[in-house]
């Protein structure tokens, strides 16, 4: 009778194992797709807000950019050339096509075209921005482990104290502040590093490390918290019991698990570094997209700022993507319960 | 009124940590600054004075003065208060308009509210600084656009806030309550909803006000916010920046004031936030182990326990006494149940004996030897020896597995430091546990996660986690609790398969007695964290000596169980740890109680039925499980 039943259990769950074979019913594909789903509709907002953002500027946006002495046929013909001229329904549509074509229009003051600009300035943002965000999980997620060794059970409540303060102060500390700071200490005092502009390898160092320092602490104290929320759950006193070592069961057991809930919150704060690449790269001069947009905006030069806006619009949300898939593959249950939000 | 009162006491909290104090003295530091620039210091901030210009630092200008001759200190004041107006005004912008987009689906309906929470969720995908950004373009520079574009780059992130708040507290009583009485909803937003929000808001809203601050110093260095010849925080520092070589000062001190500032809101924020958490974990302290001396175990002794005592550090310093006094000695192929209720120890117990416990608790004993190995003292939970030794399958199977790791990763894990195990050797091994412990097509489960596993399924993948090195002894916390009948005999079945099979001795802990009786050859019952009663199974259900352990035995129903009468249960309430009674723990529950009993405690002793009880009264003879 207990054996019948058991079997009967152990049939049905062979069969539910079974269903799931089928590829597009399978959980994985089933949270990509809704995954996919949320791009696309993240994407078309972006590009509709970047289009509206021109509609939505009080008054005449070429006017405002051309200034109030250039003669109107000047300002028309401006008009004509950027589109402005046809029905907004026709002007969306364009815009739209305009992008798939990687046509993003052409600079009102040096006419060149935006997808040209975009091309000469992105690499110098990637490569700070890139190499901020490998620093960020390399430093940050030791050290949040290590704090959480550290200071676990409240053994050094002090220590506790100093750490959460400093990692406050610094994350609060903005990135141009930090740079201002870097470049007193490095560049003034020192005579260490160059001071401003992208020139050798030595002068990539003050924009990562600015851009880094926030999201390290940032991170770490996320790790620690969850660390310490991890290392208090059942399946860690079961790893313990294996007696694999506190390497392991820090860093094999407690720390994937960590993670996860770390990266599910930590998505803005990646987003904040590559948006404080603005304010570094124009403290320091550097040739990015920042300082293309800033002048973009000083200028009134909106066809650059909306290409600018655009692509690290597009960054975010690749962001976000990278980070969402991280977590699938750490942790497969998100793909179980239908997708983090 | 009640709002006030909230924050009053919100901010009296803060001040009682250090963190609070810190952050309010920053704070004042900068509200000093934005008076003095709004009176005494706003004429020099902006006298041009050709005579005075580029003076180094001196008593009457603490930092210099610039080309022009104006006193750099009495720039940074004017800047600070211009600064502070904006920044609270942008914050202002930003709360009001997130307090209106969070709340209007409570007006709406649900279909517009998902709406909204799905484009505030977009929005806040994209970090601040570049909605402030976006929202420049749209407003121009100057400072008006700057307040607007800070204020309403805030919006959604404050919009989210609320609407998570409003959505925890509408489904209340209280709201449901309300609402039904016909109120309008405006009414019961504010009369119900925003008190009971008020306080995260204020938290959030400390937050706000520090985030458009830097946004704003960074905004104005841009050049997008303030414009000459006003200036703000962020235009000072990029104007003094352009004299750091010649001094550097200026820059410093104003780069130092929009940290402090950010610091100031940030840090108080946190402890607003953190004197509404809840208080603080205990404290660790290590207590030495008293050494004592050890008796010789016998030579088929698998686990050899005297005098175990645990204790939880508190934070008043009075350690709280949940175990004394346990003595236990397992021998080969012996099965012993442990039986008590909820409270009674009886896991913590048995976590010590395998060397699992809590870092945090304190373990004390006598002998704490287990095959022959004394492992008293700290540190020792991580010897290599006790992979053979012990075997411990956890209460919860839902729990004690990783959820992130793959079942052939996680049970063949105590051998990984004994032998070397590549990816098909886990596997391989993990199929043989799992076919052993009855887990179905075992080949393809073991490469699955748990929660692919139905809770019967788990709780014989943490049997077969638990031997997979065939330890001596195997302790089971729970095992059959939460499964239906049929399950419960195959998982006791696969205990004492164990022993049958690998000679290896077990502990079953239950707080069912009636799930043991079938299995174990020894009982041991417990109750406030000492042993009341222990001897061979048959003993204890033929004439257990202890009230409570015939207390436990009657509650058992049994098939002669009059189907119309209610099942026995013991009244009274189980052990308050907090506050211990010289006396019998179990006098207040008891029955037969007398003084002594609830004065002197009783010894655990022989009473000359096969079992020791600790009880100051002779017991009539038992008349059956079900008397």
């Amino acid at each position: 009778m207990a054996q019948e039943s058991t079997q009967a259990v152990a049939v049905a769950e062979a069969a539910a194992t079974a269903r799931q074979k089928s590829i597009f019913d399978h959980p994985t594909t089933r949270f990509l797709l809704k995954r996919f789903r949320q791009l696309i509709i993240s994407v078309f907002i972006l590009i509709t807000a970047t289009f509206l953002m021109l509609q939505l500027i009080p008054g005449d946006p070429v006017r405002n950019a051309l200034g109030p002495t250039a003669p109107p046929e000047i300002v028309e013909a401006q008009r004509a050339l950027m589109g402005l001229d046809k029905p907004l329904l026709q002007q969306y549509v364009d815009f739209i096509f305009g992008i798939f074509r990687g046509d993003l229009g052409v600079s009102l003051s040096s006419k060149v075209p935006v997808t040209d600009i975009i091309a000469t300035r992105l690499p110098a943002t990637l490569q700070i921005v890139i190499p901020a965000y490998i620093l960020t999980f390399a430093a940050g997620i030791p050290i949040g482990v290590f704090m959480a060794r550290f200071t676990r059970n409240s053994r050094r409540p002090k220590s506790e104290v100093a750490f959460t303060t400093s990692s406050v102060v610094v994350q609060t500390t903005p990135d141009f502040i930090l740079t201002v700071a870097f470049i007193a200490l490095f560049s003034i005092t020192l005579g260490w590093l160059p001071a401003a502009g992208r020139s050798g390898p030595d002068s990539y160092i003050i924009p990562i490390l600015a851009l880094a320092i926030g999201p390290i602490f940032f991170i770490a104290r996320l790790i620690r918290l969850d660390m310490l929320r991890v290392l208090g759950l059942d399946y860690i006193r079961a790893a313990r019991s294996k007696r694999i070592g506190v390497a392991r069961t820090y860093f094999r057991h407690a720390l994937p698990n960590a993670l996860t809930a770390t990266l599910t919150v930590a998505g803005l704060a990646l987003g904040s570094l590559l948006a404080g690449s603005v304010l570094v790269e124009t403290v320091l001069s550097w040739p990015g997209l920042g300082t293309e947009m800033v002048s973009g905006i000083t200028l009134k030069n909106y066809p650059v700022v909306q290409g600018v806006i655009l692509v690290y619009g597009a960054m975010i949300l690749a962001l976000n993507l990278i980070v969402d898939l991280i977590i699938m593959i750490i942790d497969p249950r998100v793909t179980f319960d239908g997708g983090a939000a | 009124m009640s709002k006030k009162l909230g924050q009053k006491s919100l901010l009296s909290r803060a001040l009682s940590q250090p963190m609070g104090r810190f952050a309010v003295a920053m704070l004042l530091i900068i509200l000093i600054m934005a008076i003095l620039g709004a009176t005494i210091m706003s004429g020099p901030a902006t006298n041009i004075d050709p005579s005075m210009a580029n003076k180094p630092i001196s008593m009457e200008h603490w930092l210099g003065t610039d080309r022009l001759g104006r006193d750099y200190f009495a720039r940074l004041a004017y800047a600070t208060t211009l600064s502070l107006t904006l920044a609270l005004t942008a914050a202002a912008i930003g709360i009001a308009g997130g307090l209106l987009l969070g709340s209007l689906g409570w007006f709406t309906g649900p279909r517009v509210g998902n709406m909204i929470a799905a484009a505030i969720r977009i929005m806040i995908a994209f970090p601040s600084l570049l909605l402030v950004l976006f929202a420049s373009v749209i407003f121009g520079q100057g400072t008006v656009g700057s307040v607007l574009a800070v204020g309403v780059a805030m919006i959604p992130w404050y919009g989210r806030l609320v609407l998570n708040l409003v959505t925890s507290v509408r489904e209340r009583e209280y709201v449901s309550a309300a609402l039904i009485q016909g109120q309008s909803r405006v009414r019961i937003l504010f009369k119900y909803i925003v008190p009971n929000v008020g306080e995260p808001l204020i938290v959030n809203g400390t937050l706000a006000a520090g985030g458009a601050l830097l946004a704003f110093a960074g905004l104005s260095y841009l050049g997008l916010g303030v414009q000459a010849p006003e200036f703000d925080w962020g235009l000072l520092l990029k104007e003094n920046l352009i004299a750091i070589y010649v001094n550097p000062a200026p820059a410093l001190v104003t780069a130092l004031m929009i940290v402090i500032a950010g610091i100031g809101f940030n840090l108080l924020g946190e402890s607003f936030a953190k004197s509404l958490d809840a208080e603080k974990p205990a404290a660790f302290t290590e207590h030495p182990v008293d050494p004592q001396v050890v008796a010789d175990a016998p030579a088929d002794s698998v686990a050899l326990v005297q005098k175990l005592s645990i204790n939880a550090p508190t934070p008043s310093g009075e350690p709280i006494k949940i175990v004394q006094d346990f003595d236990l000695d397992v021998r080969a192929g012996r099965i012993i149940g442990i039986v008590g209720e909820s409270g009674s120890g009886k896991t913590l117990t048995a976590q010590a004996i395998a060397q699992v416990a809590d870092e945090s608790l304190e373990v004390q004993a006598i002998t704490m030897n287990l095959d022959g190995i004394s492992y008293l003292g700290t540190g020792a939970s991580e010897d290599q020896r006790l992979v053979k030794a012990v075997g411990y399958i956890f209460q919860d199977s839902g729990s004690s597995f990783n959820p992130v790791m793959k079942f052939d990763h996680q049970i063949p894990e105590a051998l990984r430091k004994r032998e070397k195990l590549n990816g098909k050797r886990k596997h391989e091994i993990t199929v043989e546990q799992l076919e052993r412990v009855g887990v179905p097509d075992a080949d393809e489960r073991a490469g699955q996660y748990p929660h692919q596993f139905s809770g019967g399924m788990r709780q014989r993948a943490m049997i077969a986690q638990a031997t997979v090195a065939r330890p001596r002894l195997v302790v089971a916390d729970e095992p059959t609790t939460a499964l239906d009948v049929s399950l419960k005999a195959r998982i006791l079945k696969l205990l004492t398969d164990l022993r049958d099979e690998d000679g290896a001795s077990v502990i079953i802990i239950s707080h069912d007695i009636s799930a043991l009786l079938t299995v174990v050859d020894d009982i041991v019952v417990m109750y406030g964290g000492r042993v009341v009663e222990r001897g061979s199974a048959q003993a204890i259900i033929d004439n257990p000596q202890h009230p409570y352990t015939r207390a436990l035995l009657q509650a058992v129903p049994s098939m002669d169980t009059p189907k119309d009468q209610p099942l026995k249960t013991i009244p009274g309430r189980p052990v308050d740890f907090k506050a211990p009674t010289p006396g019998c723990a179990f006098a207040n529950r008891c029955v037969f109680a007398t003084d002594i009993c609830r004065e002197v405690r009783p010894e655990l002793e022989p009473k000359g039925t096969g079992t020791d009880a600790a009880c100051h009264v002779a017991m009539a003879p038992f008349e059956g499980a079900n008397a």
